[in-house]
């Protein structure tokens, strides 16, 4: 009746009850990259949290709330320092299980804690190129596991069959169900030549697989552009890290110089990043207009807007989007969307609408805090829903494994035809 | 959808929670309240430490940034001892929330204070089916009944198990009152609550071939849990199956997840005359040996224990204890392999702590975490192992010429 499924559910007779302990925000790359997808987004409101917080500050509201029912907390803790059996755990790591126990109690997983070791290895992740399966992954809520959103084309996860919403339950054999998205992301990541077994429920499949992956060096450019044939500038974002307005700007500039035609702004795959770069971004295409609205928890709200001149304000664009493209991307596919900038084509984006906050604690562990919502300039909302593309143009498994790109091909369509 | 049926007194849920909790010692068990005063122990001083500092922090932080709802202070610190206690990387320590806590008592006691009806989660709410001779039926409660409130509380299909079964349980010979929707009527019913037995043993003799069994009758003995009641239970049984003719007997423990180690060693005790039952070693190295007293149960009847991956803890004591003093055969498969013991702490909101706070070794120093016990005949998955282990039980007479042997 019990027996193995046993251990993996110790703490509650209910899968459901145990949830995830640090649910991160909403995709990593396995491998690396780890951009600052969520956890960028909100330094925009920096000024609006510029009061630090001191530690010990527990005579606030949150202490004297929590008081009363805290006790137990204490009295569980020594008796397990009492009578347990086994090797004890030092305090910090007590401490840090009782904050992420907490934040397992949100129904958010975008806020979420980092223990200075796990923020070490995610600073370590921004840079540049990293050993890994070549895939992004996020934490399934349903399944309470790791999912596939996007292994990347012709990468190793890619080539050994690893395909986008599969489920990954175990790694090499070690079962991550319940676990969280930090822990099994540093399992799957390792060095280049090495091997990781990855255990797999796909839909469709009646049992569960296993794929080895032989691990690569993984190099994911932050910008790449090129003129495609027709004086069609092509130029892909990868992430919104903290140049990455900048690197748009110069390789846009670089295609009007070269007499470019259209533009093809391509943000599939793009997990997010700092929210100031979104408005970067969409200031080289929109001129004096709104990118965004940004609600907080406290009813107030902020409206973004592009302050700078547009270099490319009337050149046809096309901005091209799935499934992994979120947050960040997704500020800017709404903003040309609704100020009828360009066409957005792809299929449904990921649709996270929620801004964090990064604090970094004394000791050097990270906190990212939702503290906001975010809205399209027309006060859409595209959290959990996704936007939906002006062309939906869907690209099939196969399509890929062929090198074929209709996305793109509508995008070409689109700007040769005469306007 | 889902329509799941769920006894009163075993709700499907606390059953999975026990699933891993098999294995507890007897002491602090059920008795928690001895324990909750320590000495050292340091109140809720947060600013004041250290350590803790950084969890205030966090809270603080989220109390002004957080866009979503707040959890309560209740759920709060439910998370952060859940978190608290996943640091220390056992899966067999960890929290239980109140009302799980109040169905695991229950189960471990074998017994607890109820109306008997059964309940039937549909997407509609909980339908009422009352257990003939019990309280709920002697009211009035029929078969089918939507239960719509207990006592001043609204219930509706969103509410869980747990919380349900806490609510119409009870101390015996107190009062609750069930409204319940029939038809386009809705109706009370105040019940006293009663005894309300989960027995532990299953029992019968079994059939044997063209009248009279010259090897001896057998007695079937299935036991699904490890409870306070069960040594109690099993000496009963045994009584009326020798009362019935059985002369050898067939002990299953295949999916028992164990229980109470004192209900392991009693039980074993029965069966063994003399010898370490099993040996249990402390956190910080103190041993402990569980030695049987003499005096048998059924002196020297032919026993066969039926085991599987299923059986685990207290099966698995049992199993091992009866099987190196050569008393019994095993049949079926490798059993789960946990060897370790919990406490279980009752803390002061009613919920629990269960800690792991020794191993356990069988009295050969076998230490079984993690392997489990190999049968002596391995029946394999689908085959009836039943059939198998009354092949493999001697006959009356092979067994006494075995023990007069010189």
């Amino acid at each position: 009746m019990n027996g193995p499924v046993a251990p993996h559910t110790p703490n509650s007779p209910n899968i459901r009850d145990n949830k995830p302990l640090l649910v991160t925000c909403l995709s990593i790359f396995v491998g690396v990259v780890l951009l600052l997808v969520g956890f960028g987004l909100g330094f925009g409101a920096g000024s609006l949290f510029a009061t630090p917080v001191s530690a010990g500050s527990s005579e606030g509201a949150a202490g004297e709330q929590l008081y009363p029912k805290f006790g137990v907390f204490w009295e569980a803790m020594d008796l397990l320092y009492r009578d347990f059996y086994g090797d004890l755990p030092p305090t910090e790591e007590a401490t840090y299980g009782a904050i992420k126990g907490v934040l397992g109690q949100l129904d958010d997983p975008n806020t979420s804690f980092m223990t200075p070791q796990e923020a070490d290895y995610f600073r370590f992740s921004l840079q540049g190129s990293f050993e890994g399966i070549g895939a992004r992954v996020d934490w399934d809520q349903e399944y309470d596991t790791v999912r596939v959103v996007e292994p990347f084309e012709n990468q190793p996860a890619w080539n050994a069959g690893v395909r986008r919403d599969d489920l990954i339950i175990e790694i090499d054999g070690e079962s991550v169900i319940g676990t969280d998205l930090t822990s099994a992301v540093s399992k799957i990541r390792g060095p280049k030549g090495s091997t990781v077994a990855l255990t797999i429920l796909r839909m469709g499949e009646d049992e569960a697989l296993t794929i080895e992956v032989v691990r690569d060096t993984i190099e994911l450019p932050t910008i790449a552009s090129e003129m495609l044939e027709g004086d069609i500038a092509y130029v892909q974002l990868n992430s919104f890290n903290e140049n990455a307005g900048e690197l748009v700007r110069q390789a846009v500039g670089d295609a009007l110089e070269q007499n470019a035609k259209g533009v093809i702004f391509d943000l599939r795959g793009n997990p997010g990043g700092l929210l100031s770069q979104a408005v970067e971004v969409t200031n080289v295409f929109v001129q004096d207009a709104d990118v965004l609205i940004e609600r907080f928890a406290d009813g107030e709200e902020e409206v973004y807007s592009t302050e700078d001149p547009a270099i490319a304000k009337d050149i046809p664009l096309v901005v091209l989007v799935n499934q992994g493209s979120a947050s960040a991307s997704e500020i800017v596919a709404g903003a040309i969307q609704d100020n009828e900038r360009g066409q957005v084509v792809g299929v449904t984006t990921y649709g996270k609408g929620s801004v964090q906050l990064p604090q970094t604690l004394s000791d050097g562990s990270i906190l990212r805090v939702t503290i906001a919502r975010w809205y399209t300039p027309a006060d859409r909302t595209i959290d959990g829903t996704g936007l939906e593309p002006d062309i939906s143009v869907e690209i099939s498994d196969e399509q890929l494994e062929a090198g074929e790109d209709p996305q793109l091909d509508k995008a070409l369509e689109l700007l040769a035809a005469p306007e | 959808m889902l329509v799941r049926r769920v006894l009163l007194g075993l709700g499907g849920l606390s059953l999975a929670a026990l699933v891993f909790i098999a294995g507890y010692a007897a002491y602090p068990l059920l008795h928690g309240g001895g324990l909750l005063s320590l000495p050292g122990s340091s109140l809720p001083d947060a600013a004041g430490d250290a350590q803790m500092a950084k969890y205030w922090q966090v809270m603080d932080l989220l109390d002004r940034d957080f866009f979503g709802e707040k959890p309560p202070a209740q759920a709060r610190t439910d998370g952060a001892i859940k978190g608290m206690v996943e640091s220390f990387g056992d899966p067999y320590t960890f929290f239980v929330e109140p009302q799980a806590r109040e169905l695991e008592r229950d189960q471990l006691a074998g017994m607890f204070g109820g109306v008997g009806a059964n309940l039937q989660q549909t997407p509609d709410g909980y339908l009422l089916a009352p257990l003939p001779g019990q309280p709920a039926a002697a009211a009035g409660i029929q078969e089918g009944d939507l239960l719509v409130a207990v006592d001043a509380t609204p219930v509706d299909a969103a509410m869980s198990v747990d919380e349900l079964l806490a609510l119409i349980r009870g101390p015996v010979g107190t009062e609750v009152t069930l409204r319940v929707r029939r038809g386009q009527e809705d109706l009370s019913f105040t019940i006293t609550r009663a005894e309300i037995q989960t027995p532990s043993i299953e029992w019968r003799l079994l059939e044997s071939e063209a009248g009279g069994d010259p090897a001896g009758g057998v007695g079937y003995l299935r036991q699904t849990i490890f409870s306070e009641r069960s040594p109690l239970e099993m000496d009963a049984a045994v009584a009326e199956l020798r009362e019935q003719g059985a002369l050898r007997f067939v002990w299953d423990l295949r999916g028992n997840p164990g229980g109470l180690l004192s209900a392991a060693v009693a039980q074993s005790d029965m069966w063994l005359d003399e010898g370490v039952i099993v040996v249990e070693e402390r956190a910080g190295g103190l041993r402990k040996t569980f030695e049987a007293t003499s005096g048998e149960l059924a002196a020297g009847a032919p026993l066969v224990l039926l085991v599987d991956g299923g059986s685990a803890s207290a099966s698995e004591i049992v199993a091992g204890a009866l099987h190196e003093h050569g008393r019994a055969r095993l049949v079926g498969q490798q059993t789960y392999g946990k060897g370790s013991v919990q406490l279980i702490h009752e803390l002061a909101d009613q919920s629990s702590l269960h800690v792991t706070n020794a191993q356990w070794y069988t009295a050969g120093g076998q230490q079984i975490s993690g392997q489990g016990l190999t049968p002596d005949i391995v029946v394999a998955e689908g085959d009836d192992a039943l059939a198998v282990a009354l092949a493999a039980l001697p006959g009356v007479q092979e067994a006494n010429l075995r023990n007069s042997a010189p």
